[in-house]
């Protein structure tokens, strides 16, 4: 169906995409820390499958296949009436490995439902002993625990909340005690006495908090000074500590849960994604006996659950994946070699001031920003620094995730780096330094745009910014640049055969590829992907293509079309026939290929010749296979550097130049013509010259 | 990699590490599955009448097939979350799932019912706050509902009994009774109804009627009649809220036909979906919407963002997309429908002059038992005789899987049993489950008559 396209663009498919504008990139293989897309793209996971649950690395077979096997054994049962030796196995296994005290555990199929069920665990637990005024909730105002809308009113960030409001319930939020407001963690204790008198502490079910935290302040944990004022306000108001270990469970700091590193033991633990480790939806809630014994002596049945509590599948597949990580011993890897990779990630970062601190525990490790102008403050929301450099990092093939600032001020823009546990030293690698890399270049572009004092659109009377793409040093863009600059275009040339960097095509209002002596079916060419890849991410952005030639070859290619070696050349000045002559008139054309596309589906085919398609419209992109740019000073240098194909192709150069330069200037009026009805009709450019002349 | 629990035959649940929902009970465990058989590791065998215990094992237990197909459908890579990429079993399933619900558009892919109609509550939140009417948020609903296990799901159920140790975190919405024959054989009184909650709310406050086209633990089998769902056609085109169908349970064949409001005279808005789309060999639900909510969206906040980490796993999707296979090629949606009238008419014939059973209902595959108080024929059986009890543990006893509900308390409804087997159950095994249960009621019977013959209850 999709076999070859590059992404689904936005509205396309049937899928209710998280984000509805964007185009999605389609993942098709993963081995360990590396994936792949459906363009071939690699890329390197530090996001552990872009949620942190991939703890042991994508494709491993055992795993897969454990699934496949337990499926043909049973799969699924309801534990209203029965059990099965799994879920025994795997809670007594959970209770082993978790922090002193714990005797029981329930499952659940996620991270979301684990904390609904740590919810309602306190409740109970509170109602059970005679206190059923006690529901409320204290929690860190920046917290992220699901998107259920009880996990949500757990959050205190409005930009989550989102429209939901009417559905939350009135918890209460204290602010983070990170270094930046509350070193010492007292603030944070004295916020939590705040909160615990407005409630009225006979009214606290629990304090509901992540023991280190993961996307809402990356990889940060308070002050042992706070949990240990914590811990003795507990013991004072007789409500319960509720850690949701949804990322951090099952080692991904280092240890089966970040509780047993803290100087607190909580009385009820929520687990998820690492327990399932990608290979299985299974969430789990964990009880200390206290709580058990207390909601068992008054409450012996209970009727809320999920379909897939308990059930033999996911819970074979958690047995499997704890067997794993203990008999490989990955919790100890990633303990030994978690500080050495934080401080890998610390060096390579070091030096740029657009990174304050980065910190983390185990193989959780955060990055957080700052305004470089004083090292201190967030950076200005508008320039959406994390998800910049989560795009420049994907451009880099590395996938990470940017957390954006929160509009209580409690968190500014910061990225996850949360590898999987077996990654090779290798990947680790290369990993922080394409980080470094995808970091320096957004910080470059902020310097500057914060040095400018520009707004995050730029300034809107600049002209328009547009992208040459040029591949070799005799086919420059020729008249296409003089035209674009005579419409008052801000022009910058990209030497993707000389320059080694990515770029951020959102940030051009038009690229323009040009033509090459390769051909656009040659993965060997060094610097292919990484324009196959820039024109995806235009294309996927609705930022306009144009393609000449070997540009036009390669639009197709990516588009989900096939570049191949045409039955036909052409070499000359040559007429096409068009179906839109206002758009593409039928020439002549100069033309210069040996190959030749088919049209990407999707596309419309505009004008084609003898030899096959001559041009094409895919969305606001057009592809050509002529040469509209070609001037007399171009087809000097061509006729000097590729004379040798003209030779083979049986055509006089000095013949050839003088036909140029008698049909020159009507060339430049044709190519005119069709710049100004491509940029127009098709791109839906405001040329600002253009609307001069009209006006 | 298995320990503790493999030798054991039985397990008594007070002394395990799971917290178990039945703290009194001894759970037999299970070994393996086939078909409509379950294996216990003490070499028992037990015939699954309600599909696994939940109504989603459709496809009976162990159908290697679905392995083979799935694995073959996922590709090479199991898990990626669905921020960073889309992939293509998500893509293949969503447009497969929209091909046989026409009236749907777009799908966002769960691991779970509540999951899915909590979806379901944002989606029509944000449909009216995008369209600029942010004071729509209140739903109703059948007071005996049940929607899942989270609390905005628990908050559309009107039962005592489920919301009230968690109360305070429970939205107000708004209830109406169940137009069950005992209350209301027209329609009209839950028509009526409901024009007093959206009066009561005021028609521009409440976002979503919500509700099972057929009920399935509340009131298993059970569908107003259509009189109720035109009159709630004609409110939502008068006052401009969204239906909302939690197919979770009925969804993917299981009352004949691919979806059950497919045979109502009412399309929803939005329709979520669950337990059989994965067939009990993945953890998977969806939630689907009709084009015009989705444009609302994408030219309102563009966004439909927070996500459950397996939404649209590779994985789970590739297991849909088999169990959807299995399902065409075996036309067991068609057949539910087929078969399902003769299946019912064998149960009710099996327990007729039982004094406890009152209704025998159902559609598809999806049948249900409601029990009477034995005195006269009619009332809701008294809480403390715990008929549903009685029939799950003496159905185990006689090695037979059924789910029984008692919502007795909350007074919408008596005790009821959910008789739903796989939709490839043989006619043979079908006999042998309708046989096997009749002589469960008829003990169950037995006890109650005597028990309430020496006053063992008031």
């Amino acid at each position: 169906m999709q076999s070859k396209a590059p992404f689904v663009a936005p509205g396309a498919g049937a899928v209710l995409q998280l984000e509805l504008a964007r185009p999605y990139r389609i993942i098709v293989a993963g081995d360990g820390a590396r994936v792949e897309d459906s363009t071939g793209k690699r890329y390197l996971d530090a996001m552990s499958g872009g949620s942190m649950a991939a703890t042991l690395g994508h494709g491993r077979r055992d795993l897969i296949d454990l699934v496949w096997a337990q499926s043909r054994r049973v799969g699924y049962l309801d534990n209203n009436h029965l059990t099965n030796p799994w879920q025994e196995s795997l809670a007594a296994k959970l209770v082993d490995v978790a922090p002193p005290g714990f005797t029981r555990a329930r499952f659940v199929t996620g991270g979301s439902e684990a904390n609904e069920a740590a919810i309602r665990a306190a409740r109970m637990y509170h109602v059970a002993r005679g206190e059923p005024q006690r529901w409320q909730i204290i929690s860190p105002a920046q917290a992220y625990h699901g998107p259920t809308m009880q996990t949500l009113a757990l959050t205190g960030r409005p930009g989550l909340q989102g429209a939901f409001g009417p559905y939350l319930s009135r918890h209460r939020h204290i602010p983070p005690s990170t270094a930046r407001f509350d070193a010492t963690g007292q603030q944070a204790l004295d916020a939590l006495d705040e909160a615990i008198e407005q409630v009225g502490p006979e009214n606290v079910s629990a304090f509901f908090c992540e023991p280190v935290s993961a996307a809402s302040l990356p990889a940060y944990s308070p002050p042992a000074r706070f949990w240990e004022g914590l811990a003795e306000r507990r013991q004072r108001h007789g409500f319960l500590i509720c850690f949701d270990e949804v990322v951090t469970g099952i080692g991904r700091t280092g240890n089966w849960f970040a509780a047993n590193d803290l100087p607190i033991v909580p009385d009820v633990i929520a687990t998820a994604k690492g327990l399932g480790a990608g290979y299985t939806a299974i969430g789990a809630v964990l009880y200390r006996n206290h709580v058990y014994e207390a909601i068992a002596s008054a409450v012996r049945s209970f009727s809320l659950g999920h379909t897939w509590d308990g059930s033999p599948l996911p819970c074979a597949v958690g047995l499997a994946v704890l067997g794993v990580l203990e008999s490989e011993g990955w919790i100890d890897h990633v303990a030994a070699r978690g500080p050495s990779l934080r401080r890998e990630l610390e060096e390579a970062l070091s030096g740029n001031d657009l990174v304050g601190e980065v910190r983390g525990r185990g193989y959780l490790l955060g990055i957080d920003y700052v305004d470089p102008r004083d090292g201190r403050s967030f950076l200005p929301p508008e320039l959406g620094v994390a998800g910049r450099i989560e795009r420049a990092a994907a451009r880099h093939g590395l996938l990470v995730l940017g957390t954006m600032p929160t509009r209580d001020g409690f968190a500014g823009d910061q990225h996850l780096f949360a590898p999987p546990f077996p990654t090779p030293d290798g990947d680790l690698e290369e990993m922080v330094s394409r980080m470094a890399a995808a970091v320096e270049e957004v910080a470059a572009e902020v310097r500057d745009e914060l040095g400018s004092n520009l707004s995050a659109g730029g300034d809107p009377s600049a002209g328009l910014r547009v992208l040459i793409v040029q591949h070799e040093d005799p086919t420059p863009a020729g008249f296409v640049h003089e035209w674009l600059e005579d419409q008052g275009a801000d022009v910058e040339v990209y030497r993707i055969d000389l320059e080694d960097r990515c770029v951020d095509p959102t940030r051009y209002d038009l690229i323009v590829s040009l033509g090459s002596e390769l051909a656009a079916f040659d993965d060997s060419i060094l610097w292919i992907d990484r324009e196959k890849d820039l024109l995806v991410e235009a294309q996927g952005a609705d930022v306009p293509i144009l393609g000449l030639c070997f540009g036009g070859q390669l639009l197709a290619r990516v588009l989900g079309g096939d570049s191949y070696r045409g039955e036909l050349s052409e070499v000359g000045w040559l007429p096409v026939r068009s179906a839109n002559e206002d758009l593409v008139p039928p020439g002549p054309w100069f033309q210069w290929h040996f190959d030749t596309f088919s049209v990407p589906p999707g596309g419309e085919l505009i004008a084609d010749s003898e030899a096959g398609p001559q041009a094409f419209v895919v969305g606001r992109s057009l592809g050509v296979q002529f040469h509209p740019e070609v001037t007399n000073e171009i087809m000097d240098g061509w006729v000097e550097a590729y004379r040798h194909e003209l030779d083979d192709e049986g055509v006089d150069p000095d013949a050839l130049l003088e036909e140029t330069r008698r049909l020159e200037p009507r060339a430049r009026a044709v190519a005119a013509q069709l710049l100004e009805r491509y940029a127009e009709d098709i791109a839906g450019l405001a040329l600002p010259r253009l609307g001069q002349d009209r006006s | 990699m298995t320990g503790s629990g493999d030798d054991l035959v039985t397990i008594e649940a007070a002394s395990t590490s799971v917290f178990h929902k039945c703290l009194d009970r001894v759970y037999p465990s299970i070994d393996r599955g086939e078909g409509v058989w379950l294996y216990t590791t003490g070499g028992g065998r037990i015939l699954d009448a309600v599909s696994g215990g939940a109504m989603t094992a459709g496809l009976g237990h162990g159908v290697g097939e679905i392995a083979d197909a799935a694995k073959a459908a996922m590709g090479d890579i199991a898990y990626y979350y669905a921020h960073h990429f889309t992939n293509r079993p998500q893509e293949r399933l969503a447009a497969r799932l929209v091909e046989i619900a026409p009236e749907m558009a777009k799908v966002r892919f769960l691991s779970g019912g509540s999951e899915a109609n909590e979806t379901a509550l944002r989606l029509a939140r944000q449909y009216h706050v995008d369209r600029g009417e942010g004071t729509r948020w209140r739903v109703i609903s059948p007071a005996q509902a049940y929607h899942g296990g989270t609390m905005a799901t628990v908050s559309l159920t009107g039962r005592p009994t489920f919301r009230a140790p968690l109360d305070p975190y429970l939205s107000e919405h708004l209830h109406i009774p169940p137009s069950t024959p005992r209350f209301d054989p027209t329609g009209e009184a839950a028509l009526d109804a409901l024009d007093e909650a959206i009066e009561q709310a005021g028609p521009e406050n409440v976002s979503a009627f919500f509700c099972e086209p057929v009920s399935g633990a509340s009131l298993p089998g059970y569908s107003p009649p259509d009189r109720f769902w035109e009159g709630l056609a004609e409110r939502r085109d008068r006052y401009g809220f969204l239906v909302c169908f939690d197919e979770v349970v009925t969804g993917m064949g299981r009352t004949g036909g691919w979806f059950a409001y497919q045979n109502l005279p009412i399309a929803p808005d939005i329709v979520t979906i669950g337990k059989m789309l994965g067939g009990g060999y993945m953890p998977l639900a969806a939630t689907m919407c009709r084009q015009p909510v989705y444009e609302v969206l994408a030219s309102g906040s563009k966004e439909f963002d927070l996500g459950h980490t397996w939404d649209g796993a590779p994985l789970s999707c590739a297991v849909g997309l088999a169990v959807l296979d299995y399902l065409e090629r075996h036309n067991l949606a068609g057949l539910a429908a087929e078969r399902g009238p003769a299946l019912l008419d064998r149960l009710r014939a099996a327990l007729e002059g039982y004094a406890i059973v009152g209704e025998v209902r159902g559609r598809g595959f999806l049948l249900g038992v409601e029990y009477v108080d034995p005195r006269d024929g009619v009332s809701i059986p008294p809480d403390s005789l715990g008929i549903a009890e009685l029939i799950d543990a003496c159905a185990l006893e006689n090695d037979l899987l059924v789910m029984s509900t008692h919502p007795n308390a909350d007074g919408f409804a008596g005790d009821q049993t959910v008789f739903a087997p796989a939709l490839t159950s043989t006619d043979e095994e079908l006999a042998e489950m309708i046989e096997r249960f009749a002589r469960v009621v008829g003990e169950v019977d037995r006890t109650v008559t005597d028990r309430l013959a020496n006053g063992g209850t008031t």
